[in-house]
């Protein structure tokens, strides 16, 4: 039995791309219908999910389906486990591409982090951002001759505001360590900020 | 549970240290005052007499009595599982965290 921090993560997409259909399990294009290789990638929007605002860029490789990718270009507040519909477009296919999300496809490998107290040691202090990087805050962990480090990475972060971002998870910690066995839900972070992922070093 | 010592960042807000494992409180310099204050730690060490210290660095210098003061509140604290205890009972309202690296924590040598 432990005390942690639960750290709810942006739901962003990472970078790189998902598919090709042919190979990836997790896009589903037996509801799509093949219609032509244009030769560019589109930008086709998705629904459905936890988030919003999913927008993937879509390339086509030869003249099926099965040789496609997407990239997302945007999209916040996704899970994993949700299942969102890419629509066509008419010119490059009908249907629908369906993407089930996985943890590997978005920012901070997974829908939220933990940051749990350590068995042999103890948090020691929240380490606030600096200005040559505000959007990372620390957590020192202090354990038998040396010192661990958790490091979130967050966006939104600036002057002015993080500080305030220190102050939430200080906020967490205290509260996680003044009752025995509970898990705390990291909340109160200001406007514009979110974490992208939570890492011990 | 966990013991702490709050410290104010502005006027409004403030960042916690976690002082369960404080044995001593010293200024940094051997000074008589100081704006780096050492929190050692009793935790062990694999390195022959290294110890642990966090250097709250403040925003401007203390005496060394408020460095004592300080040390007299984590021992206060320490009696109170669970407690958490203003470092403004002593430094009063207007010392704040310095705006550049408040905490950080480093093996260091005993005390003289």
């Amino acid at each position: 039995m432990q005390n942690g921090i639960i750290v709810p993560l942006k739901g962003g997409f990472i970078t790189g791309a998902i598919g090709p259909t042919a190979t990836d399990p997790q896009l589903d294009v037996s509801g799509a219908t093949w219609v032509a290789n244009t030769g560019s990638p589109v930008s086709l929007a998705a629904t459905g999910g936890s988030g919003t605002g999913a927008v993937f860029n879509t390339v086509f490789t030869g003249a099926n389906m099965v040789g496609t990718t997407i990239t997302a270009t945007a999209g916040t507040g996704y899970k994993v486990g949700d299942v969102l519909t890419i629509a066509g477009n008419d010119t490059n296919f009908t249907g629908s591409i369906v993407l089930t999300v996985i943890e590997e496809d978005l920012l901070g490998d997974e829908s939220e982090g933990f940051i749990n107290s350590p068995s042999a040691g103890f948090w020691n202090c929240v380490i606030p951002s600096e200005s040559t990087n505000y959007n990372l805050t620390k957590i020192s962990q202090v354990e038998s001759d040396h010192e661990r480090l958790w490091s979130i990475v967050t966006t939104g972060g600036d002057a002015d505001n993080h500080n305030d971002i220190a102050i939430c998870f200080d906020r967490a910690i205290v509260k996680a360590c003044q009752k025995p066995n509970q898990n705390i839900t990291l909340s109160g972070l200001p406007g514009g900020v979110s974490v992208i992922s939570v890492d011990l070093s | 549970m966990a013991n702490f010592m709050e410290f104010k960042v502005d006027a409004n807000k403030s960042l916690h240290l976690n002082v369960e494992n404080v044995y001593r409180v010293g200024l940094a310099a051997n000074n008589e005052t100081d704006a780096d204050v050492l929190f050692y730690y009793n935790v062990a060490s694999a390195a022959g007499t290294n110890v642990w210290a966090v250097n709250v660095k403040l925003a401007s210098a203390i005496s060394q009595k408020s460095a004592d003061d300080l040390d007299a509140l984590v021992k206060r604290v320490n009696q109170n599982p669970g407690g958490i205890i203003k470092a403004s009972d002593k430094l009063g309202d207007d010392l704040y965290l310095s705006a550049t690296t408040p905490f950080a924590v480093a093996s260091t040598v005993q005390p003289s």
